[in-house]
């Protein structure tokens, strides 16, 4: 069995799709079969997952409202391992308005439950809202993983989202897990950052990545490639510690496998 | 003093029923909070209702709400029994932006049991 991982915060800007993208990125590289996810209809993770089509025929809305199978959707990127399930961008995203009705939130399940394909990972970004797009992610996922930037404000937001994706998940008897907050933009040289790092260490102890994502201009300008760090530079600090984030990620699965 | 009312017990029970539903409302977590701004007490180990009242206050009608709180205090004393200090412990008000991180870092922490 693969694990689908949703990359998930309700604030903006916290680097969702960045983790998304160069975590698939990350996998792939190590030879794991993985699927990119993406179910923000703003299409970000899609334009900078280093897709070689740029217009696509099939996106994810005609996946969730059963009018193309897995394989008409996918994309391959500029990773051999890595596919892309595209948003619709510069569409609008029918897919957003999905019924409410009971069941509704199976439907990303549902779609991505393809036996003629098998995938390592599955990793999907999520807009920072909480709709029923957010919902069908969670719905279909294993784990959540949820980027934190160390600073103040977006630190403070991050008891509300675990407040949410708890009461989400009694809420629908979901079996999801935390796989883990993910600390991003860490500036060791601020010592507000660095006083996030260590309260998170030793408050929240094992449900933190060892794992942290530095603060990088390269990281934040990376989208401009079109193309995730990891590809673009494997070698920047950026590329690299999301490299050992999904070496921990890998780690921690075969732990837990054997 | 005449009396208007049918029973003496109608302007209390209203009072009681006015209160058991502002209670049912009132956000503990908030309630936490605000303690832990205004009184300086974090980490409490329980937090109830004790009663309310309806008072004037800047010439508008006001809901006091009374709560219990409960909380550690912890003191250090010697053999001989003089005072030390307080232990430096969670109860103690959040005064640095460490502080307050920790503080948040716990709440997180409080959140995530139920993963």
């Amino acid at each position: 069995m693969g694990e689908t991982i949703c990359i998930v915060s309700q604030k903006g800007g916290v680097g969702k799709t960045l983790t998304a993208v160069n975590l698939a990125a990350a996998l792939a590289l190590d030879g794991k079969r993985t699927l990119l996810v993406d179910c923000d209809p703003q299409g970000s993770a899609t334009s900078i997952s280093g897709t070689y089509k740029k217009k696509f025929t099939f996106t994810l809305e005609d996946g969730l409202l059963g009018r193309a199978p897995l394989n008409r959707i996918m994309a391959q990127s500029c990773v051999y391992y890595l596919q892309v399930i595209p948003a619709p961008i510069g569409r609008t995203h029918q897919a957003a308005n999905l019924s409410s009705a009971p069941g509704a939130e199976s439907v990303l399940k549902n779609f991505l439950m393809d036996d003629s394909w098998y995938f390592d990972y599955i990793i999907i970004d999520t807009p920072a809202s909480f709709g029923m797009l957010t919902l069908s992610a969670l719905a279909a996922s294993d784990t959540v993983l949820i980027p934190t930037p160390c600073e103040f404000l977006a630190y403070r937001s991050l008891k509300q989202t675990m407040q949410t994706l708890v009461a989400v998940k009694n809420a629908y008897r979901l079996p999801l897990q935390l796989a883990g907050i993910l600390l991003t933009m860490v500036d060791e040289e601020a010592r507000f950052s660095r006083a996030i790092v260590r309260s998170a260490r030793r408050r929240l102890g094992g449900r933190v990545f060892e794992t942290l994502i530095p603060h990088s201009e390269q990281l934040r300008e990376s989208p401009i490639f079109e193309r995730p760090l990891v590809v673009q530079d494997i070698f920047s600090i950026g590329a690299q510690s999301y490299l050992a984030l999904a070496a921990e990620i890998m780690g921690r699965r075969s732990r837990a496998a054997s | 003093m005449a009396k208007v009312t049918i029973s003496n017990d109608i302007v209390a029970t209203a009072k009681k029923e006015l209160f058991e539903r502002i209670k049912a409302n009132i956000n503990l977590d908030r309630v936490r909070e605000i303690c832990a701004d205004l009184y300086g007490v974090k980490d409490m180990h329980a937090l109830d209702f004790k009663n309310g009242d309806i008072v004037v206050h800047d010439g508008k009608i006001a809901y006091k709400i009374e709560f219990d709180v409960r909380f550690a205090v912890p003191l250090l004393i010697d053999e001989e029994g003089n005072l030390l200090g307080t232990e430096d412990t969670e109860s103690e008000v959040a005064t640095t932006p460490e502080d307050r991180i920790d503080d948040l870092s716990q709440q997180t922490n409080d959140a995530a049991q139920g993963f």
